[in-house]
């Protein structure tokens, strides 16, 4: 198969199919625009969540009249629980610290003994900050003996959760529907290209095309309207970046990832949608172009 | 070459042959007629595998339609040459480029499809037509174009359905000749036809489709 001539019958496609090839391109282009600009969101929100969750704080209080020791074995055994990644060591001294560093006021003002417990504070690895994992891990430590009590904002980690999911779900529904929307619009001007060229494909068909010969340039053709689309998407996204995302990015503390690896992937990303919807749409409307002259006599 | 061995076609109820038997020589001049819609144009598309028999089968050259893979029939394809009576020009590309398609779509090098194509056009007197339009040139001209297009992968085979159909009288002898100088070299030349003037103008077998089947004319 001749590949010049094959790409030489893709590009032909899009002018003698002019119009739907401009629509599709810049529908295209959109659709993948909104899909870039979910993911900037997607990983933005994911980005603030994750910080919000390093800052989950999860206190291990430790019974009264223990020794230096049994504190040292406490913390070998809470470093030990997995999801732990380290404890730090708060004596009821430094506690007493502490407290009159945020209150302003000493105990030793109002009570003759240090009421303040001696704690840890657990830093947790990033993989089992959820409210599933942290709870685990409290039940575990609580089953230690030294332990009085496991404190965690558990009400903030649900709430974080729940909207983390749910905002995942809505993300991913919006990319499939943004995903399929273009798969579809470029499945149709394949279509439609098809039976303007059912007469050449008849022909082909008689002098001896191949199957994939005949297929090739409907594949390469929806191949060249998803990656037009993507570099369109990319561009508007970029001056959009630029222009209006850039200057207020800083303010708004976010870490917006516009490169040229994100670029790519949205190019990537047309082709493949474009590949896709012309791969089902040449299966399906092939046969049915052709199949309207096959019952003449 | 061709051999129709019990074949039994139907289209849902209508049935167009019935246990027709039928054999077909290299290089025979064979000219098919019957009745507007008594199944020529489906003749025809057995022989090039556009359809398939319903029961028997039809053996042409070492494919058999009862064993072919789908994806061996284009290579069947290519040692047949099909004009039809509408032509069949794409009207977007010149005349050498419509002739060149068919070695296009066989991979063909481009400096082996100019010769050929340029052989294939002087052969029915088209040399100096390379780069007009279909547009451009008369029914009779179109037939020659399409008859280039048909000869130029060396055919052992070269179908015509009612090629002479929307042709004045001159136009169909030039075109009767092009078929003659062809089967002359050894190609099989079968025509489907009603215009029984050209039976007089070149004699040859003559096969009738009638009741369902195959009756040589003597």
């Amino acid at each position: 198969m001749s590949f010049t001539y094959t790409f030489k019958e893709s590009l032909a496609g899009f002018k003698r199919n002019r119009a739907a090839t401009v629509i599709t391109i810049f529908t295209v282009s959109i659709a993948l625009l909104l899909l870039g600009v979910f993911t900037i969101i997607t990983i933005n929100f994911g980005q603030v969540v994750d910080q919000i969750r390093g800052r989950m704080d999860v206190e291990v209080f430790l019974k009264e009249g223990l020794t230096l020791d049994q504190h040292r074995q406490t913390g070998l055994q809470l470093k030990a629980i997995r999801g732990v990644e380290d404890a730090t060591y708060i004596s009821k001294e430094k506690a007493a610290e502490i407290f009159h560093k945020e209150f302003g006021e000493n105990y030793g003002d109002m009570l003759d003994v240090n009421p303040l417990p001696a704690s840890f504070q657990l830093k947790i690895h990033e993989g089992y900050i959820n409210a599933d994992s942290i709870a685990a891990i409290q039940k575990k430590a609580l089953r230690i003996k030294t332990v009085d009590d496991v404190v965690y904002r558990k009400a903030l980690l649900a709430l974080i959760d729940r909207r983390a999911q749910a905002f995942s779900y809505a993300t991913l529904f919006i990319g499939i529907v943004l995903g399929l929307s273009a798969i579809i619009l470029v499945a149709n001007t394949i279509r439609l290209t098809i039976y303007a060229k059912r007469e050449i494909i008849r022909t082909m068909k008689l002098v001896g095309a191949t199957s994939m010969f005949i297929r090739m340039p409907f594949v390469i053709e929806g191949l060249l309207h998803g990656l037009a689309g993507g570099i369109i998407a990319s561009a508007l996204l970029g001056v959009s970046y630029a222009f209006f995302i850039a200057p207020i990015s800083e303010d708004l503390l976010l870490n917006i990832p516009v490169n040229f690896s994100f670029y790519l992937f949205l190019v990537g990303l047309g082709a493949l949608l474009g590949l896709i919807g012309s791969v089902l749409s040449i299966g399906r409307f092939l046969r049915e172009a052709l199949v309207t002259h096959a019952y003449r006599i | 070459m061709i051999e129709f061995h019990n074949v039994r076609l139907s289209f849902g109820e209508q049935l167009v042959l019935d246990r027709a038997n039928l054999m077909i020589s290299e290089g025979e001049f064979v000219y098919v007629i019957g009745d507007t819609g008594i199944g020529k144009s489906t003749f025809l598309r057995l022989i090039y595998m556009d359809i398939m028999p319903t029961f028997g089968h039809v053996r042409v050259g070492g494919y058999d339609s009862s064993t072919v893979r789908r994806h061996h029939v284009p290579y069947l394809r290519r040692s047949i040459g099909v004009v039809f009576q509408d032509y069949r020009l794409l009207e977007d590309r010149s005349v050498a480029e419509n002739v060149a398609f068919a070695l296009h779509v066989t991979g063909a090098k481009r400096q082996m499809i100019a010769s050929r194509v340029h052989k294939a056009l002087s052969e029915v007197g088209l040399s100096s037509k390379e780069h007009a339009m279909p547009a451009d040139l008369s029914g009779g001209e179109k037939q020659r174009v399409a008859i280039a297009r048909a000869l130029v992968n060396d055919p052992v085979i070269l179908l015509a359905d009612e090629p002479t159909g929307n042709l004045d009288p001159n136009s169909s002898r030039d075109i009767l000749a092009i078929f003659e100088k062809v089967n002359k070299r050894g190609t099989a030349c079968i025509i489907a036809t009603h215009d029984y003037s050209l039976l007089v103008q070149r004699p040859g077998r003559v096969i009738k489709i009638q009741n369902r089947n195959f009756y040589d004319v003597v």
